[in-house]
């Protein structure tokens, strides 16, 4: 193995899944010779057949769209309001410093302790789920995107300036542009960041929902419903990752050809 | 014709003002090359900012053509060290980048498109670099690209900002006859900073050297050589006594200012 040098696709890709397929064999061979409680640690076997009933019987389906559903509003609301804010805070100082503390002080509030706030002020609808992936986000992305805006260097602005760009052409021809990529990859962070969000989001009062059967999962002490719904969500953020990446490529080709080009 | 006289300008820091120029007075005139010499950290590039217009914060006043620049405009370009780049842009549109903020002119029309290509051309991307993304051209390849973006909307004045220091040797050199060219070609004035002395004499119609911060003018002059540079001009011998005695003026010994009087460091000696 050289140091960093590039791997091929198909090399990477056979190393992965042989990983995969490595970890599934352990797995096997030690719930086969009786080393993990099959209570605990059900045997792969056992998981793929209740993957099976859940998704045919039980309506899994339905649970992973209910979740994504919530995710999805959740996570545009606070990347729409996000990412246009940390600009802002960016551009004008003066609108950093009344945004910046309470930014600051929400983050370093754990989410799961608003969750009784949520309750009482928005009931045992849809808005504590919301309210619980709004804030497990918003101002994380907020700080990271205000972040990236701060380090664009000052060349660029000056540059634009001296061919005759205004404040808003500054923003939309210089640092917009500019941050594309990094927003976009913020915004993949974050959403992953959102789904470990779901559980929590999902504890009170909800019918449908990975986190829902994850808790029902929990309350029967059903081991194997408990891998299934671990293993699909894993599923989940392994393909939105795999998605987003592809789109990197095509949305900021420049930016591939250039990691390109330095790897 | 480009008049400034500073008085003043300084940062403020925790310990108090920290002044960074002091008198500092220049006058460029039409299709003139002036170079700005002086030791790292002199503030040159404070005063680069300040003639574009980008600083506004200082004391004293800054002409162009009898009018007081009061910020930056299309009148006074820069280019600065790092080969500058809009990224997401083809080179062909990072040339055009200025059109967009120009009323009079449409990026798309065909007379604004032979201009691109002539400029392209000055600074020799080929069509085929033109569609290409920045990341795909080397450093030198850059700068030429940021030195043709920053002359797109022909600017009466371009203040570089040592431009060339990143580059290797031959791109410095063919970047250095590009500006050439450009005065001849378009009658652009040129500011530019360097602590590179033979750079500064390659270039320069006039010189003013800098001292250390606060920077104020030691002296300026028109250095003794002669008005058309060629390549072997920098093998002359009275180039090299001249490079010789720039350095000097930064090491504390003025050759050029015996009785008081800012001649070229030659003393008028130099004849090729």
């Amino acid at each position: 193995m050289s140091f960093r040098t590039p791997l091929s696709r198909g090399r990477y890709l056979r190393l992965a899944l042989a990983s995969i397929a490595s970890l599934i064999a352990i797995w096997a061979v030690l719930a086969r010779a009786g080393v993990l409680s099959s209570t605990y640690f059900p045997s792969p076997l056992s998981v793929g057949a209740a993957a099976g009933r859940l998704f045919l019987q039980q309506g899994l389906l339905i649970d992973i769209s209910a979740s994504a559903g919530r995710i999805g509003v959740a996570f545009l609301v606070s990347a729409l309001l996000g990412v246009p804010l940390a600009l802002w805070m960016s551009c004008y100082k003066a609108v950093e410093a009344v945004f910046a503390p309470l930014v600051d002080f929400v983050r370093y509030v754990p989410v799961p302790a608003l969750l009784p706030i949520f309750v009482l002020v928005s009931g045992i609808g849809e808005g504590p789920k919301f309210l619980v992936l709004f804030f497990g986000t918003f101002f994380q992305l907020v700080l990271l995107v205000l972040d990236d805006a701060d380090a664009v260097p000052a060349v660029y602005f000056d540059a634009a300036r001296t061919m005759g760009a205004g404040n808003g052409q500054l923003i939309r021809h210089v640092l917009v542009p500019y941050l594309a990529p990094q927003i976009y990859d913020r915004l993949r962070i974050t959403l992953g960041w959102c789904w470990t969000y779901l559980v929590i989001a999902e504890l009170v009062a909800v019918n449908r929902g990975v986190g829902h059967v994850i808790k029902e999962a929990q309350r029967f002490n059903a081991a194997t419903d408990l891998f299934v719904s671990c293993i699909v969500l894993g599923l989940i953020g392994l393909i939105t990752d795999f998605l987003i990446k592809l789109g990197y490529r095509r949305f900021f080709p420049y930016a591939a050809k250039s990691a390109l080009q330095s790897s | 014709m480009l008049k400034t006289k500073i008085r003043r300008k300084s940062f403020a820091s925790r310990s108090g003002a920290r002044e960074v120029l002091g008198e500092v007075e220049l006058t460029v005139p039409p299709a003139t090359i002036v170079c700005l010499y002086g030791p790292s950290g002199c503030g040159k590039s404070t005063l680069l900012r300040i003639l574009a217009g980008l600083d506004c914060d200082y004391e004293g006043e800054v002409f162009l053509n009898g009018r007081e620049v009061k910020g930056p405009s299309r009148a006074v370009g820069m280019v600065v060290q790092m080969p500058l780049a809009f990224e997401w842009l083809s080179v062909r549109r990072n040339l055009e980048f200025g059109d967009r903020f120009a009323s009079a002119v449409s990026p798309a029309s065909g007379e604004q498109r032979a201009t691109t290509e002539e400029m392209a051309d000055l600074v020799g991307l080929s069509a085929h670099d033109l569609e290409q993304y920045p990341s795909q051209l080397s450093g030198g390849m850059k700068q030429r690209m940021a030195f043709a973006r920053a002359l797109l909307p022909h600017p009466e004045v371009l203040l570089l900002d040592e431009p060339f220091s990143a580059l290797d040797f031959e791109s410095r050199q063919a970047l250095q006859e590009i500006v050439l060219t450009t005065r001849e070609r378009y009658g652009t004035s040129f500011v530019c900073v360097s602590h590179d002395p033979e750079e500064v004499l390659y270039l320069a119609d006039k010189i003013v050297v800098l001292s250390a911060r606060p920077s104020r003018a030691i002296t300026q002059f028109i250095p003794d050589l002669p008005a058309e540079r060629t390549p072997r001009t920098r093998y002359t011998r009275c180039f090299q006594q001249a490079k010789r005695d720039l350095r000097g003026w930064l090491s504390g010994v003025s050759p050029g200012s015996e009785n008081g009087r800012d001649v070229s460091p030659t003393g008028g000696r130099c004849r090729v």
